[in-house]
């Protein structure tokens, strides 16, 4: 391969940036939620692939592809542990439940109240994350710019 | 300028980024009401971890621990049947279990007990975690371990069954451990935002010591002492009518080798005691100072503690030739329930035992094995001595000869959320200080089962390898505290019932002081204990009527020389078991029989209302009182629910029990609470076969009258006004369609409620038969308590042995075992198998098999 192939390829890949940012945020959600995630801060795993995210696209509204892509990679990973663990959805009714009981404001039970409400907390920090990363890398850009217009 | 302005809008963006993830992180991280966070709990590291423990699935674990494999086999309702080469695999598997499955209830169990409440529920915990640590349930266990560590070397029992207990905790770590580091720790615990900490000896013995305070901790002699003081001025042998310390009106004592009670007469203790009232008046401040700091959950257990039953038949009267063991004790119910069945089968130690152990507790306290069987009644013992003395403004208090400066000892309690509370417990020379009244009275108590160590675990040791009545009994000799009446049966035919326990040697004089607050500061008074010697207490063997039976009754007839107890149920459960039991005819009982007599037709038998209905029907039909259509239709009903084939049976579907219950109900009230008001005093009031003796003899009786009116009213005249206001309740509660809406399962539930008190975490009322007297004790018209477990061991062939609890076995409220025996058997009146026969791996069928979970030795 030449290294103007190498080029075009490149810049074609770089094309679907959003598309690479916003599936890396969603698969690495599913696969870090479903190992790991359970010994890690539950802000991290969504943040950094936030943060990768915003990297990738190279600007601030990156956050809107990471945080949909970290909230469908929890609210998948979620839909997946369901469906391989006995009883889950039955704890996480009782668990919305005995919120209820605690706020002295009866709820019905509901496990998908709990599975959005993961997967937009999920969601929220992937575009923290997606912001950081892109304005991040538009301002090192912006500032290396301006270093070279100097 | 372009380049400019794109440079500071990205440095605010950037910065806008920065200061959003600290501030959602600080906010997600912000326990809600002082429990959970939502960031860690929504995430997999929180509640989608819970679900462990919510079903069983097979697997095998390989951990240390164990030294040879150990199978565990979930049957069909969850139940563990454990089977090991050794029992020390065995309850090493069988702490695994526990924690399994009941975790959150072992921690929290032991942290009331302990008075560690406030490190992770708060402040509002504290007044009761000082309680807990001045009646001294933690200190106590203390020195049972340092005993028992003392002795083990001399006690080849003792030695064993430590060993078997460290092997039982480490099974409950091994999961702990587990569940902590996989982040997986139950619902509970994910909800309060703590951990649970390392299971250890000291709190299997805290869990023993609360066991005693549930079946022994009683303010009785408080009430007792307020009731001769302001209700009877002092006259205690117009107490003992209503009072009587030998309880003897229509009882049938337990065992039956002592005599029996004439059932026209109350008064049959003569009494000689002098009134006791010393230099100083109790002080009824000080004791209600004691009562209200009792902490709501032991009041709570007070009230809804109804007693239990255990009885058994002999090979006369059975049809097999081979005796039927039944029990079932009676404790508050919630979810998770307090015991949890397991069957242990240790191939080299000869070991195959069904039964129900507590979790925290490394054997099985009530159940059977393939040799003996076993049953528990709680005996209301007098195990409490309430002292009052002087008190000077130096602090120190008058012993009787000298001023002593109460001994101190200092507790620390965390308290979440805040600095640390140091609480200073005094002691006199008898016991804790319960409550003071600076510069005039003070109070201290004693009570047996802090008085010094006791060794129910090795009497428990003792009953699980007990292959005969010899070797079981001399294991009771270590059952001290709380005092149990001990059904027997084994597979040679012997049966056996005794009372076992400590008891204060006391003859009946000394026992009528002792029920009262005593003058500590008086020389005279005698504050020594001795107990009365095991081989003194009341027991029988194979008696000629071939059966045995307690329930809660008077334990021994007037011929039995000693004070043992105050507080006996009324005894109408014990009339109606005896009555079956006696009436059966040789032949004629098998476990159908038994389940009959725990929760069918002789189960629901009331002979309260046997012994009160007629009387209520005489006075209202006889008082010539105008009665409204509703009041005329309920006195119909009650007449036709007399003249029936279902008299007297408390059924769900029935109207008489609800026309009977509440104009009984009201009968009482209207009976005692003129008196009670006018005395100023809210204390217990006199038993229900009291007031059957005064219905039955004395209907002019001075406590029919209503002290606040002119007129003088007799028995009849109040039974009309019970009957009259009950019947106008009802009809504004349910209506007056009393053939539809008065149902006795409409009136009386039976409430599954959480231990935590999460209501989402209960399951609800249901429509519930019995009463507070009958066998299938459901006292109360909101149940939250009854039979904790029925139990009919069968030693026919071992195959017809039958069990059930309301609750199950887990205690994940997602687990189809959290409560599946409360709804599927026991409120129905349903057993399951137990099993016990299949004593192999191999054996067990497959129809019974939910699980099969194999620890492998590391």
């Amino acid at each position: 391969m030449s290294e103007r192939t190498l080029e075009i390829d490149i810049r074609k890949i770089l094309k679907y940036k959003r598309s690479i940012a916003f599936i890396i945020s969603l698969m690495g959600m599913i696969v870090i939620d479903l190992t790991i995630a359970s010994s890690l801060p539950f802000w991290l795993s969504p943040l950094i692939l936030g943060i990768i995210g915003g990297i990738i696209i190279g600007s601030a509204y990156a956050g809107l592809f990471t945080g949909l892509g970290t909230l469908a990679g929890r609210f998948v990973s979620i839909l997946i542990m369901i469906l391989t663990t006995p009883g889950l959805m039955e704890t996480l009714n009782y668990f919305l439940a005995a919120i209820g009981d605690v706020l002295g404001a009866p709820l019905p039970p509901g496990s998908l109240v709990i599975i959005l409400l993961s997967s937009v907390i999920c969601g929220l920090f992937g575009l923290l994350g997606g912001l950081l990363g892109g304005s991040g890398t538009r301002l090192t850009r912006l500032l290396l710019k301006e270093e070279v217009a100097r | 300028m372009t380049l400019q302005r794109d440079l500071y809008r990205q440095g605010a963006v950037l910065a806008i980024s920065i200061v959003g993830i600290f501030l959602l992180i600080i906010i997600l991280s912000t326990p809600i009401m002082g429990m959970f966070a939502l960031g860690p709990i929504v995430s997999p590291g929180g509640i989608f971890g819970a679900s462990k423990g919510s079903e069983y699935s097979s697997g095998t674990i390989t951990l240390e621990g164990i030294d040879n494999t150990v199978t565990i086999i979930r049957d069909n309702w969850g139940i563990p049947h454990i089977y090991a080469k050794t029992k020390k695999d065995a309850v090493f598997a069988l702490g695994y279990c526990h924690a399994y499955d009941r975790m959150f209830q072992m921690e929290m169990t032991v942290r009331t007990g302990m008075g560690l409440m406030s490190e992770v529920m708060g402040n509002e915990s504290l007044e009761d975690d000082i309680w807990y640590e001045t009646i001294g349930i933690e200190k106590a266990a203390q020195e049972m371990i340092i005993t028992f560590e003392r002795e083990r070397e001399f006690d080849s029992d003792l030695d064993m069954m430590l060993i078997l207990l460290d092997a039982y905790c480490n099974g409950v770590n091994y999961e702990i451990e587990h569940r902590i580091s996989t982040k997986t720790l139950p619902i509970e615990f994910q909800l309060l935002n703590f951990e649970p900490t390392p299971w250890t000896p000291l709190k299997t013995f805290v869990y023993n010591r609360l066991m005693s305070l549930m079946l022994t901790y009683s303010t009785y002699d408080l009430h007792a002492t307020i009731l001769r003081d302001d209700l009877f001025n002092g006259n205690l042998t117009a107490m003992e009518e209503l009072f009587p310390l030998n309880q003897t009106y229509y009882q049938i004592p337990v065992v039956p080798d002592y005599g029996n009670y004439t059932l026209s007469s109350g008064l049959t203790n003569k009494i000689t005691a002098r009134v006791q009232t010393g230099d100083i008046k109790t002080n009824s401040a000080t004791i209600k100072k004691i009562l209200d700091k009792t902490p709501e959950s032991v009041k709570y257990f007070q009230q809804s503690w109804i007693g239990s039953n255990n009885w058994v038949a002999n090979g006369t009267k059975t049809k097999s030739g081979k005796p039927i063991l039944c029990n079932d004790m009676h404790l508050s119910i919630d979810l998770p329930h307090i015991w949890y069945e397991a069957h242990l089968v240790a191939t080299e130690d000869d070991w195959n035992i069904f039964g129900y152990t507590l979790t925290g507790t490394p054997v099985v306290v009530v159940g059977y094995n393939t040799h003996v069987a076993w049953g528990f009644t709680n005996v209301g013992p007098d195990g409490m001595d309430w002292y009052e003395y002087v008190w000077n403004d130096e602090g120190e208090y008058w012993n009787g000869t000298m001023w002593l400066a109460p001994t101190k000892r200092n507790v620390t309690i965390p308290v979440k959320g805040l600095e640390n509370h140091t609480e200073t417990i005094e002691y006199t020379q008898e016991g804790v200080i319960m409550a003071e009244e600076m510069g005039k009275s003070l109070i201290a108590m004693r009570w047996t089962a802090t008085e010094e160590p006791t060794y129910e675990i090795k009497a428990l040791y003792g009953a699980n390898k007990a292959k005969n009545w010899k070797e079981f009994n001399q294991s009771m000799q270590w059952f001290h505290d709380p005092p149990q009446n001990v059904v027997f049966a084994d597979s040679d035919g012997t049966i056996a019932l005794r009372p076992t326990g400590r008891y204060v040697k006391r003859n009946f004089t000394e026992g009528l002081l002792a029920r009262f607050v005593q003058n500590g500061s008086d020389s005279s008074v005698n504050k020594d204990w001795e107990y009365i010697p095991f081989n003194e207490l009341p027991y029988s063997v194979d008696p000629d009527q071939c059966y045995l039976a307690s329930t809660n009754q008077k334990s021994t007839g007037p011929d039995y020389q000693y004070y043992i107890s105050s507080t006996q149920a009324a005894g109408y459960r014990g009339r109606s078991i005896n009555r079956w039991l006696s009436e059966a005819s040789e032949g004629s009982i098998d476990a159908d029989f038994m389940k009959n007599a725990q929760c069918g037709d002789m189960g629901i038998f009331d002979t309260c209302s046997e012994a009160f209905t007629p009387f209520f029907i005489d006075a209202i039909e006889n008082s010539g009182e105008a009665l409204s259509d509703t009041a005329t239709t309920a006195l119909a009903k009650l007449k036709s629910w007399r003249e029936s084939n279902e008299k007297y049976l408390m059924r769900s579907e029935l109207i008489g029990p609800t026309i009977f219950y509440e104009t009984f109900s009201r009968f009482k009230d209207l009976v005692w609470n003129d008196e009670y008001e006018e005395a100023g005093i809210s204390v217990t009031k006199p038993q229900d076969n009291t007031l059957e003796y005064l219905v039955r003899n004395d209907p002019d009786s001075k406590w029919f009258d209503n002290v606040t009116t002119t007129v003088v009213e007799d028995m009849d005249d109040i039974m009309v006004e019970a009957f009259i206001e009950a019947v106008k309740y009802l009809e504004n509660e349910f209506g007056s369609d009393i053939e539809h809406d008065w149902e006795w399962g409409e009136y009386h539930r039976m409430y599954f409620n959480h231990l935590g008190g999460i209501p989402s975490f209960g399951k609800g009322s249901h429509e519930h038969d019995g009463s507070g007297y009958t066998l299938l004790a459901a006292g109360g018209r909101r149940v939250g308590g009854g039979p904790s477990e029925r139990m009919i061991v069968n030693f026919d062939n071992m195959t017809d042995c039958w069990s059930v609890i309301p609750g199950g076995v887990s205690g994940n409220p997602a687990n189809s075992h959290y409560a599946d025996q409360a709804l599927d058997l026991w409120i129905k009146g349903k057993y399951h198998l137990m099993l016990i026969e299949y004593d192999s791996v191999d054996e067990f069928p497959k129809a019974y098999l939910e699980a099969t979970v194999v620890l492998k030795s590391n």
